[in-house]
């Protein structure tokens, strides 16, 4: 898969084109997020660290390595020419919106549905594969989970 | 018990059928997992690790290593048929084993892999099991600063080896550290970065983190890609190597056991790393070395060889000091967790069934992924005919049931699907995610460690530098480092190369 990091592709990605200085930003987040959270812990004294040391050490590493990775970071994220953002939005929708579903309907009708958006819409196959592996699919999988290894999936 | 003994009271339990049975379709279904570009062995080891909750310890892992060595054999495939190389190690296959395919020699590049990669992990084999009861004893006698220091070192040492940046490996490391500081603290039973969640107090489970991180993730970043099957494969026969490939692979397939089996005992060393040291080294003493890159058999024998020494060597540092080396070897460390098998230095005294069928299979499994490989090669390849856009569906339902057969609870599944966002966007981002999965891993052992050195010293920090173990410990760290420098800089040329051949 050949990568595009021509002027024009980077500029297409806005923001991105500073992949590491965003990531470094985001992480500064996080690790600030759990510093605050981790600070407010008892610490104890070296003798007998409390819990608060350890999150906090790991916290602050975080922070100085996210300082140093917007200082030094200059990689832009992985571009591809042939990428497909509706399939990936198909697919994240599918790996997110699963849960709710198997809640809604159980799991061999959210199976078979997220089957058919994947397949069918994402994959763009014929009905008779989208169909075939949409009714098979969920049932071998429920036979194999569900009654080979006890695993308490409601069906319905 | 002495070696010998062990491992005969290994092969008992190897032998049982339903280890057999096991052992069979581990390597079977590794194989065929490997041979789809894109999904290595971290995520299906990661996808079918749930499968194993029924199992005793020893089955458990003897399956899952199956589904790695083949994995680690089927990835091979589409290197040198179509120059796709499923993981980084596999870009060194490419060199000479797609050159091979495109000169006819398809089956002999084939042929040369699945012997070179036979021998390979047989003699590192040997090496296991004469050397993992001796390091296991040593083991035993280190205090918790030792462990601490080993630990850490083995972190380290992934930290500075893995893809990309080593600042990013840094941030995945802390970061992986952080998640297994989630819950509730050991000692004190105080809730630590849960922020208020009932269901995060108890902490995050491994299952969701590695099927979101390697699993789901993969499927995202690999669903953004055309998603067709392979149609045009290189014709394959003739897999024996002729007189001429024997003459000259024989003695780099020896050396390469020896120099993968090394590296492969070092955290981080296994794959991408042996095999260009062994690459390296083959084509500087080659007295032709303008035939690398070519086509030349030596130098695929060399890669493929090292590359198989060195990952089932890596069972070592796992199985005697329980220091996963790489991210299949974490998730192996999760699944003897959950059977409450603890991997280290005791392994082989209170565990020795699991200990010694696990190293008993090894030898089974690599003879049968050489046996089932040499024949039927011309079957597998065809699983390279299959859609991606047909399979990956199926990786998604097969995640879920995996995830919420963890804890039957539905909050597993949304903790992977968020990892699995996470996982797409760190790869997207360029970030190497095996410091995460071995900081959560190693997190536990060395906060363990580090409270219980401090309580034992009384708060001295100086002990980490006083006592001969963790001292030799410091001197050997350094001198690997040193000495992987120039592997290091060798890899750094190929990182671009890989960059280029992002599935």
């Amino acid at each position: 898969m050949e990568i595009d990091t021509t002027p024009a592709a980077r500029l297409r990605w806005g923001l991105l084109r500073r992949g590491d200085r965003v990531s470094a930003a985001v992480w500064a987040a996080v690790f600030l997020i759990c510093l605050i959270s981790s600070v407010r812990l008892p610490f104890g004294d070296l003798s007998i660290p409390g819990p608060g040391v350890w999150p906090s050490l790991l916290a602050a590493v975080g922070l100085v390595g996210s300082a140093a990775l917007f200082i030094r970071g200059r990689d832009i994220p992985v571009l591809a020419r042939d990428q497909s953002g509706r399939r990936l939005g198909l697919y994240l929708a599918a790996i997110v919106l699963y849960a709710p579903l198997y809640s809604l309907v159980g799991f061999l009708p959210a199976s078979a549905l997220v089957l058919v958006v994947l397949i069918r819409v994402a994959g763009r196959f014929g009905w008779l594969a989208t169909m075939l592996s949409a009714v098979i699919g969920p049932i071998a999988v429920f036979a194999i989970f569900g009654l080979g290894l006890d695993v308490p999936i409601e069906p319905f | 018990m002495d070696v010998l003994q062990g491992l005969g009271s290994g092969f008992e339990v190897a032998l049982q059928p339903q280890n057999l049975l096991f052992v069979t379709f581990g390597v079977v279904l590794g194989t065929m997992i490997g041979l789809l570009p894109g999904l290595g062995p971290t995520a299906a080891i990661a996808v079918l690790l749930p499968l194993t909750f029924g199992m005793d310890a020893a089955s458990a892992i003897i399956m899952l290593a199956g589904i790695y060595y083949g994995c680690m054999y089927g990835g091979r495939i589409p290197a040198i048929l179509l120059n796709v190389p499923g993981d980084a190690s596999s870009v060194v296959t490419t060199l000479d084993g797609y050159p091979m395919a495109k000169n006819g020699r398809a089956g002999p590049a084939l042929g040369i892999t699945a012997i070179g990669s036979f021998t390979g992990g047989t003699i590192a084999l040997i090496g296991l099991t004469i050397f993992a009861p001796i390091v296991a004893g040593w083991a035993a006698q280190v205090g918790p600063p030792e462990t601490v220091v080993l630990s850490a070192a083995g972190l380290l040492l992934v930290t500075l080896v893995s893809t990309g940046s080593t600042i990013k490996a840094l941030l995945m490391a802390m970061f992986g550290l952080l998640l297994a500081a989630v819950g509730l603290d050991m000692i004190s039973g105080e809730p630590r970065l849960t922020f208020g969640s009932f269901e995060m107090s108890n902490g995050i489970d491994i299952i969701p983190l590695a099927v979101g991180l390697f699993g789901l993730s993969e499927v995202l970043y690999l669903s953004e890609k055309r998603m067709r099957g392979s149609q045009t494969l290189a014709k394959i026969k003739g897999i024996l190597p002729n007189k001429e490939d024997w003459r000259i692979t024989r003695t780099p397939i020896l050396r390469s056991s020896v120099v993968g089996f090394f590296i492969g005992i070092v955290p981080g060393g296994g794959g991408v790393l042996s095999s260009i040291a062994a690459y390296g080294l083959q084509k500087k003493l080659s007295k032709d070395p303008e035939r690398f890159g070519k086509g030349a058999p030596d130098g695929l024998a060399a890669t493929e060889t090292a590359d198989n020494a060195s990952s089932n060597a890596a069972f070592i540092p796992l199985l005697t000091l329980g220091l996963p080396p790489n991210s299949v070897l974490a998730l192996l460390f999760g699944v003897l967790m959950m059977h409450n098998v603890t991997p280290g230095p005791s392994l082989i005294e209170d565990h020795p069934e699991v200990f010694w069928g696990v190293v008993a299979s090894m030898y089974i499994g690599n003879l049968l992924l050489l046996v089932l490989n040499l024949p039927l090669i011309g079957a597998f390849v065809q699983i390279l005919r299959i859609p991606m856009g047909l399979m990956f569906p199926f990786v998604v339902v097969i995640a879920f049931c995996g995830v919420y057969s963890a804890n039957n609870q539905l909050f597993d599944v949304y903790v992977a699907a968020a990892f699995g966002v996470i996982g797409y966007l760190l790869k997207k981002f360029r970030f190497d995610m095996t410091p995460v999965i071995l900081g959560f891993i190693l997190g536990p052992v060395i906060e363990n460690g580090f409270r219980r050195t401090m309580v034992m010293s009384d708060g001295n920090l100086a002990v980490f530098f006083e006592r001969p173990g963790t001292m030799i410990m410091i001197v050997v760290l350094v001198g690997i480092v040193v000495s992987i420098y120039g592997v290091l800089a060798r890899r750094k040329k190929l990182t671009q190369a890989v960059d280029v051949v992002e599935p």
